[in-house]
């Protein structure tokens, strides 16, 4: 064998080393253990509790409230807008509990051990909108799950939504 | 002259195979905070500033300094801060406001006054708490205009229901972890 042949023979193996050494893991003949399964990543599955967001990180809508600082202050003007988005969002959320006119009289009311309440009614036209929307954004959960309670509704309605459902109950309060 | 070109060649070679080869590094995407803060519909319109030298109390503490002295709704009554400055604050100013002001007791809390409202009959427990006549009145009432019992405990705090709730923080429901059991440092009064 020339010099030559010896030389290209040489260069070709190093030149080749790195791929077999790729060859051997693609087929993990070299078995390195990485995550690359999309069942072992963080997730979810169906019916359960969504992860909790990491610390510190912000909504894409931004913050809902200042945390700890009371009573949130209702951002978006009740305007015919406004009330139209609303009464389209309860129509949809809300009304099959509490009823087209907030009475507590929808069709899923009578399944409920615990009717819910007229929104019309003192216990709710005395509530500050902040404390409305958080009852919309965090619900009333006093029994076990929700037994009893209203879900939270965060992760249905973006923060605008939520503040358009309190200014048409408001309207549906005056009627 | 041929063998220092060739060995330059397929060291070159070899270093864009390898360089390609690596394994990247994952692009990581900045989160654009901007868009947050300029989308932001919050209102901060109502936060209040406290005075300077003002009184600072835990919201258990100062309801107890009002049952225990038994005052009026809006008679002043003396409290010690946590600073240990003499206070004096009135129930409807100061205490009132723990009870109807929602995500205080902690972030995203309701008020109390959201299940126990001033319609007795389907409150909660069947009391009031959205009213000094209503926390007065007590629980499991009939009416709105029937008295129930006492959750004060005759005016001793540390037997009272009310603080067995709050302190025992089965109240406001759903609590995180960690949490003061002599709830939030609120600012209430001022000094003497």
């Amino acid at each position: 064998m020339s010099d030559l042949a010896k030389r290209i023979t040489i260069t070709l193996v190093i030149l080749a080393a790195p791929l077999v050494f790729g060859l051997l893991i693609t087929y993990q003949v070299i078995h390195i253990d990485w995550i690359s399964f999309m069942e072992i990543q963080p997730s979810f599955r169906p019916m359960e509790d969504p992860l909790p967001v990491p610390a510190n990180s912000v909504p894409v809508e931004g913050a809902a409230f200042l945390p700890g600082a009371g009573n949130p202050l209702n951002p978006i003007v009740s305007d015919q807008a406004s009330l139209t988005r609303g009464g389209s969002l309860y129509n949809i959320n809300c009304s099959l509990c509490h009823g087209g006119q907030g009475k507590g009289d929808g069709p899923v009311a009578e399944k409920l051990t615990r009717k819910p309440p007229d929104l019309a009614g003192l216990n709710v036209t005395e509530l500050s909108d902040g404390e409305i929307f958080l009852v919309i954004t965090n619900g009333v959960n006093l029994g076990v799950g929700f037994s009893g309670g209203m879900p939270p509704l965060r992760e249905n309605l973006a923060i605008e939504d939520r503040w358009d459902i309190v200014n048409y109950l408001r309207t549906l309060q005056a009627k | 002259m041929a063998n220092k070109i060739f060995r330059t060649v397929a060291l070159l070679a070899m270093s864009v195979l390898i360089v390609s080869c690596a394994p990247k590094q994952p692009v990581i995407h900045e989160w654009p905070v901007y868009v947050s803060i300029k989308h932001t519909r919050l209102s901060l319109a109502g936060i209040k500033t406290p005075a300077p030298g003002g009184c600072r109390v835990h919201a258990v503490d100062l309801i107890g300094a009002w049952v225990a002295a038994n005052t009026p709704e809006k008679d002043p009554f003396s409290f010690t801060d946590v600073d240990g400055k003499s206070c004096q604050g009135t129930f409807e100013a100061d205490v009132l406001p723990l009870f109807s002001t929602a995500n205080l007791w902690y972030s995203g809390a309701p008020s109390c006054r959201t299940c126990h409202g001033p319609q007795v009959e389907i409150s909660y427990v069947r009391m009031d708490l959205s009213s000094y006549q209503g926390i007065l009145a007590g629980k499991g009432r009939e009416s709105a205009s029937s008295k129930g019992e006492d959750i004060l405990g005759g005016n001793n705090w540390q037997q009272a229901d009310l603080y067995k709730a709050l302190n025992g923080r089965q109240m406001p429901p759903n609590q995180p972890g960690g949490l003061d059991p002599k709830g939030p440092l609120v600012f209430a009064g001022s000094p003497k």
